[in-house]
């Protein structure tokens, strides 16, 4: 079987996304009310980024090598296009504390929940929120100062999601009827003093992973 | 991940088979402690299934009862002491009749199947069935069926659910052949399997891609009684292990039946509290729960039903002092004043700290004020 590769297409893929990412902290064109940040301390938490192959809209893997080579290249851009300048990078440790760690986890998952269901209504023209007023922002509650108290002295955290997924290859009405294969991403900047949130549009685009031929028996 | 809604279906035994048949060639059975490596398509089922696991380990729909899990776990090693290291127990907070098992050996037991199984082999055959699908890599199988298959979406359902169902079968005979190794009463296999029969909304349920993923139900029972029926079932010796079973289930089965309750799936709550009633253990909250019922049904007929389960349930001595409270709300919807004070009286008599205390003196001081 031959091993499946991420092309350095798919890590530019990755990397624009990142740009469009990091355009919320230094680019003029913000959601109405956001301010320029003075002097942020960006605490990067660990990037949720998977590249999948998918058989059918509802079942599909996990590509293992893809998927570490992303998480790699989303790293990189992110330390390259942010690390320098006003922005000072702090690095994201896990508590060697179960409990405090499970803490972690469990608002990273509440925050991945609630950012994806505001994503999801502002999607829609027909669903939108009337209360967000077109503003991506959202706050999961006070409990997020723990990476606040757990960091040291990072004043904003930054979390970010891509999910690209491929169809497997000859699945010709399944492409022509969802598309063909896509990248997502998005990401959120949280104010660790207020604790809230402000997220990006989602970014789509192509994501070109070479296909596996047909495996041996 | 795969979800199985659990059956039974007992085969002729197995002998120890090394391997399995996938869609692309031999699968060969996953040995104790293997982890696949690499880019493949299994070890990303890994990747997956480990990230599904961190989520678990933290969410709030896992009970958290490490004697639940101690006992569970030691069942499974009782089945298969080779790959119990591997196998990892979450028992899930969730009524459906189900189990699941995931490629690593994440093992998910739903509180809905602990409430069904009358005694440890019943919950035996469930465990063995799922190491069943774990062992024969059951999940890698059916992905690289749906890949080999799904050139055109939809286009070969039948044949991936005819795959699915193979699969099942397999799972079957493993978990059977695994019942019978660890000394239980194989009858009881069946016995899962006459449970669920009986609690079907439908004996035969329309052929459609997710039901048919899983063999007929006339088949699996035939083979279950032809199985059983063969069996050696006159040793003095065979374990059914009801005691040891009651004792872990007793801790938890007042909120399991709650749960079951909260479902509002009554025609199969009512099976399930019959039988539940007939194995005779706990009665007093059995019967409270099967008031419950009646009463959330709210029909005419059930108030009274409701009524009658409540003082039944108060002849013995587990019987929850809610059961005076739902006596109570009963009663004042049918507008039985005298009778709902009385019942409201004796709850804040048994429970003078219950958390809804001041709401039930309000009611009682409203039956009390002149009409």
């Amino acid at each position: 079987m031959k091993r499946l590769r991420v092309r350095p297409v798919l890590g530019l893929a990755v990397l624009a996304t990142v740009l469009a990412t990091g355009a919320a902290l230094a680019d003029p064109q913000r959601a109405p009310g956001v301010s320029r940040l003075s002097d942020p301390r960006v605490l990067l938490l660990p990037a949720q980024v998977e590249v999948w192959e998918i058989a059918t809209t509802w079942f599909g893997v996990l590509k293992p090598e893809p998927t570490l080579n992303a998480r790699r290249y989303t790293q990189a851009a992110i330390e390259r296009e942010l690390g320098h300048g006003r922005v000072v990078l702090v690095p994201y440790t896990a508590p060697a504390d179960p409990e405090r760690n499970d803490r972690h986890l469990a608002l990273l998952n509440l925050h991945a929940m609630i950012r994806r269901e505001v994503l999801g209504q502002e999607a829609n023209p027909l669903n939108r929120l009337p209360s967000k007023r077109g503003r991506l922002e959202w706050s999961v509650g006070p409990g997020m100062a723990a990476f606040r108290e757990d960091s040291s002295g990072a004043t904003h955290a930054l979390l970010l999601e891509l999910t690209a997924r491929r169809m497997v290859g000859g699945q010709h009405a399944t492409l022509a009827a969802l598309g063909s294969d896509r990248l997502i991403g998005s990401a959120s900047l949280v104010d660790l003093n207020t604790a809230t949130s402000y997220g990006s549009t989602p970014s789509a685009g192509e994501a070109s992973i070479p296909r596996a031929r047909p495996r041996a028996s | 991940m795969r979800g199985f809604l659990v059956f039974a279906l007992v085969a002729p035994l197995l002998g120890a088979c090394a391997t399995g048949r996938g869609p692309t060639g031999p699968v060969a059975d996953l040995r104790p402690a293997e982890s696949p490596s690499g880019n493949t398509d299994e070890a990303g089922m890994w990747m997956q299934t480990e990230r599904t696991e961190t989520r678990m380990r933290i969410s709030a729909a896992v009970v958290h009862d490490p004697a639940l899990n101690d006992y569970i776990h030691g069942l499974v090693c009782r089945l298969s002491a080779e790959h119990c290291a591997a196998i990892r127990v979450y028992v899930v907070r969730d009524p459906a009749f189900m189990a699941s098992m995931g490629p690593t050996g994440l093992l998910k037991v739903h509180t809905g199947l602990l409430l069904r199984m009358a005694n440890e082999a019943q919950l035996s055959f469930v465990l063995g069935h799922e190491i069943g699908h774990y062992v024969r890599r059951h999940s890698l199988q059916r992905w690289e069926d749906f890949k080999a298959k799904s050139t055109y979406l939809g286009l070969e359902a039948e044949s991936i659910a005819e795959f699915s169902r193979v699969n099942e079968r397999e799972a079957d005979q493993i978990g059977y052949t695994l019942l019978v190794k660890a000394g239980y009463d194989p009858r009881e296999a069946a016995r899962v399997w006459e449970a669920m029969l009986a609690e079907s909304p439908s004996k035969n349920p329309p052929p459609t891609l997710f039901i048919g993923a899983h063999p007929s139900t006339a088949e699996r029972l035939a083979n279950l009684r032809e199985s059983a029926a063969t069996a050696a079932t006159t040793g003095a010796d065979l374990r059914i292990g009801r005691d040891e079973y009651l004792a872990q289930l007793r801790r938890i089965r007042h909120w399991l039946l709650d749960d079951e309750v909260g479902r509002r799936q009554f025609k199969q709550t009512q099976v399930v509290m019959r039988r539940l009633i007939e194995e005779g253990d706990g009665l007093g909250d059995l019967h409270f729960h099967a008031g419950e019922m009646h009463r959330r049904r709210g029909a005419p007929e059930d108030l009274t039903t409701a009524i009658s389960e409540y003082r039944r349930a108060l002849d013995f001595p587990d019987a929850p002092p809610e059961a005076y409270r739902s006596l109570g709300i009963v009663y004042a919807r049918r507008g039985d004043r005298t009778a709902a004070r009385d019942a409201f009286a004796r709850y804040l008599e048994k429970r003078p700290t219950a958390e809804d205390h001041e709401l039930i003196e309000r009611q009682l001081a409203d039956l009390e004020a002149p009409r």
